[in-house]
């Protein structure tokens, strides 16, 4: 299959990933367009189904990071996500949406905008985007258990970010 | 917030625990602990909630994205460029057809339309239609690779029915219809 195949394929894959790293849907489709022109123009060497979608997820974390980086991370206004949220919660029949209160909402959302793009980054992977510590690891060259770590450390940030707020549960 | 004095279950442990990580014995050596340490319980459930809101932010985002027209938005790029190539083709080998055809049966009076010409024409635009069918049938047939792609698939099979109804693209794409 061909890498612009895997790109198709795989679309909804790289882009739950660039929506977790906080990015708006313009900018979001901004970065998928470049992951794709990267696919089109093709990878430095043949790679097969796996290795290419790996190859493709690398690109897209590392165009976000750039574009982080450029626009000093999460520019969406916390207010702009409370408002879309209040507004899909109306509309929303899942029960675990309509039992979540907008102090928690703020508070995670502070927390993300403040956390460390290294801890940031495998948490979206791995709670959005489905991938595990090894497919992690791969694609930010990390060892397993290094990826493990960071993941224990942004779950016990966030957890912490709640219990500081003194939200009851 | 509440301090972490507990010195049996580490916080590690208990986010393994949270995620359903950890072995069956262990979790219920977590759980039974869990039960009785006021500062485990609130972190477990701390570790629970804060990933639910947390997937409720991101859900939030991804609700603001135009969901369907992304993976048209890549295949028209890919698609844009296969029509350039087949429109090209299909307008080298009218133009060929057509001036061996001219040399062939040039017009006996300079007024008017031959036979002849014509005939041409119509051999011209049924070359044409059968092309753009056939590469139209082309690109449906890639994209149906794609299970996201099933509308649009239909839809393009359907246009092909339509408009070049007498050509063997249609007559496929009836089938894939049916």
């Amino acid at each position: 299959m061909s890498i612009h195949s895997v790109f198709i394929r795989h679309i909804e894959r790289l882009r739950r990933l660039v929506v977790a790293m906080g990015l708006s849907a313009e900018e979001g489709q901004d970065i998928l367009q470049d992951v794709y022109i990267e696919a089109v123009k093709g990878p430095p060497k043949y790679l097969g189904d796996k290795e290419a979608l790996k190859w493709l997820m690398k690109v897209a974390v590392n165009r976000c990071l750039l574009e982080f980086r450029q626009r000093k991370r999460h520019n969406r206004a916390a207010s702009e996500i409370l408002r879309q949220w209040e507004e899909l919660k109306k509309d929303s029949s899942w029960p675990d949406m309509q039992a979540i209160h907008a102090e928690e909402v703020e508070a995670m959302m502070q927390c993300l905008r403040e956390m460390d793009e290294s801890l940031q980054v495998p948490l979206a992977m791995r709670y959005f985007c489905d991938l595990n510590s090894t497919e992690i690891g791969a694609i930010l060259d990390l060892e397993p258990g290094a990826v493990r770590k960071r993941l224990y450390k942004g779950r016990i940030i966030l957890a912490e970010a709640l219990l500081q707020k003194g939200i009851k549960l | 917030m509440k301090e972490d004095t507990c010195q049996i279950v580490s916080k590690e442990e208990l986010v393994a625990y949270a995620d359903g990580e950890l072995s069956p014995s262990v979790a219920g050596r977590i759980a039974k602990h869990v039960a009785k340490c006021p500062n485990c319980r609130s972190m477990a459930e701390a570790l629970q909630r804060s990933l639910q809101v947390t997937e409720v932010i991101w859900q939030t985002s991804e609700s603001q994205w135009p969901k369907t027209r992304l993976l048209e938005r890549f295949q028209s790029s890919k698609w844009s460029l296969r029509k350039i190539a087949a429109v090209a083709a299909s307008i080298l080998l009218v133009l060929g057809v057509g001036a061996v055809w001219r040399m062939l049966s040039r017009p006996t009076e300079r007024t008017g339309i031959s036979r002849e010409q014509a005939l041409a024409v119509e051999i011209k635009r049924k070359i044409s239609e059968s092309s753009d069918a056939a590469r139209l049938l082309a690109a449906a047939e890639l994209l149906s690779k794609y299970p996201e792609a099933e509308n649009s698939v239909k839809e393009r099979y359907q246009h092909i029915v339509e408009t070049y109804p007498e050509t063997t693209a249609a007559a496929e794409a009836r089938q894939k219809i049916q």
